[in-house]
């Protein structure tokens, strides 16, 4: 048996030996490997959460497929999941709006077609969820895969400033693929989402008996009156998964009516924003501009018709965090669509007179919400 | 107490510390995702004779479509549909 001033000593050596291995961690940049290595482990656990998500997304998505009878699902999802659209020059800005339009326009023509031959037999609205759904994978298989790069990048390079920065940002991205798999579920189950805002109120303003006729691709149009104002309302077509072609409709909807000899005298665009951090959902807020979130060519249409007829161009946003904006709309947004729509007939009362055109389009995905 | 009895319910508790955190963080992670698993309550608000009605959403139902008869021989309409989000508890951040 050992005596209690060895184990003293035993301990002390111990302690000391710890402390010399600690140095030697620092001083050689052991200790950062060490650390490294724990970081990668915590990402490789993460990534098989985010491919397990991508499967569940595919897998969910063929099932939806299958069940109103693709043809030849599986193929077509795989083709789908890698499809890309490579962004205009930009070093070239002249009439790079038209570029762009041009190629976003046949990617949705791709994506309609390919759809409307594999489920010749389902309807418009099943066939648009089923793009939105594989829209939906693809971002998810597209997360995952660009993870694994930078991983295996990050390893093959020995840089491991990219996988610490991986590391850092890990939690944010899974949020963000956890958020995706839970819209794709909402748009299968055909629910309104927050993004449907906008086409919400412009349903809420034209009233359920309005007569729509579809003036763009997927985008229609309705007159109604309020109190002397004759009042042209936007909005996608649904109640499909579509945003439709809102600075389009507005454009042409505008010209019409000029050249019908009336006065547009306002224009009101009406969309979901993103809220800041510490602000309530539901809430409304106006502005002046276009309030559209696309990558510019339906955006530049509301501005430039605005600005050549030198109408006021006014924007009212009903706003939600961005998982609120793609899962489905909840009661404090649908609430928010109520004040949306008084808001809007505030400023018509204020900013128009009788007699007057006014233009409002609604802004946003339209599932679930029809006319 | 000796030193050596020290330094090694120290060593312990550290190692228990460390256990439960990354049990913790793990079950937290799993919790996270039985809830992505969670669909939240879905009401469909039905307008008839400008009174409106809430029931349960069903597989079919949009905003703007007429779900039946009203006793006066109106359309029953669907007006709005959302789904019911549960309030994490400890009210509003005081920020």
């Amino acid at each position: 048996m050992t005596s209690g001033s060895e184990i003293s000593t035993l301990a002390t050596l111990i302690v000391n030996i710890l402390w010399i291995a600690l140095l030697l961690l620092w001083l050689t940049g052991l200790g950062n490997w060490i650390q490294v290595y724990w970081y990668r482990a915590d990402i490789r656990s993460k990534l098989a959460i985010l491919g397990g998500l991508a499967d569940e997304a595919r897998k969910e998505t063929l099932d939806y497929m299958n069940r109103n009878k693709a043809k030849d699902a599986s193929s077509l999802l795989n083709r789908l999941l890698d499809f890309f659209v490579i962004e205009p020059v930009e070093i070239e800005p002249t009439d790079i709006i038209n570029r762009l339009r041009h190629l976003i326009n046949i990617r949705d023509a791709r994506f309609k077609d390919v759809f409307n031959q594999a489920m010749s037999d389902s309807d418009e609205v099943t066939r648009s969820v089923a793009s939105t759904a594989a829209e939906i994978a693809s971002a998810l298989n597209f997360i995952y895969k660009y993870v694994r790069h930078v991983l295996l990048f990050a390893e093959k390079t020995k840089n491991w400033y990219l996988i610490l920065q991986l590391a850092i940002f890990m939690p944010q991205i899974i949020q963000i693929a956890q958020m995706y798999r839970k819209a794709l579920d909402d748009f299968l189950y055909k629910v309104p989402v927050g993004d449907g805002a906008g086409p919400l109120v412009a349903l809420r303003l034209a009233g359920f008996g309005a007569k729509w006729r579809e003036v763009t691709e997927d985008t229609v149009v309705a007159e109604s009156e309020f109190e002397g104002r004759r009042l042209l309302i936007i909005k996608a077509k649904g109640p499909g998964s579509t945003v439709g072609r809102p600075g389009e409709a507005a454009e042409k909807v505008i010209r019409e009516a000029i050249a019908q000899g009336r006065r547009v005298s306002l224009m009101i665009t009406v969309d979901a924003a993103l809220k800041l951090e510490g602000e309530d959902t539901g809430d409304v807020a106006e502005g002046v501009g276009a309030a559209i979130g696309d990558p510019g060519p339906e955006k530049i249409r509301f501005e430039r018709v605005a600005t050549e007829y030198n109408i006021p161009l006014r924007a009212v946003i009903v706003k939600m965090g961005m998982d609120e904006a793609i899962l489905a709309m909840n009661q404090h947004i649908y609430k928010g669509v109520e004040n949306a729509v008084e808001r809007v007939k505030q400023i018509i009362r204020s900013e128009s007179r009788e007699g007057d055109t006014v233009v409002v389009i609604g802004v946003g995905n339209t599932v679930g919400v029809g006319q | 107490m000796n030193t050596y009895q020290l330094y090694l319910l120290l060593l312990l508790v550290v190692m228990l510390v460390a256990t439960t955190a990354m049990t913790m963080k793990q079950m937290n992670e799993i919790r996270r995702l039985q809830e992505l698993r969670k669909r939240p309550r879905v009401v469909t608000v039905e307008e008839c004779d400008g009174k409106t009605t809430t029931r349960d959403y069903r597989e079919g139902d949009y905003v703007g479509l007429v779900s039946g008869q009203c006793p006066g021989g109106g359309p029953k309409r669907v007006i709005g549909i959302y789904a019911i989000k549960e309030e994490k508890k400890g009210g509003r951040s005081p920020i």
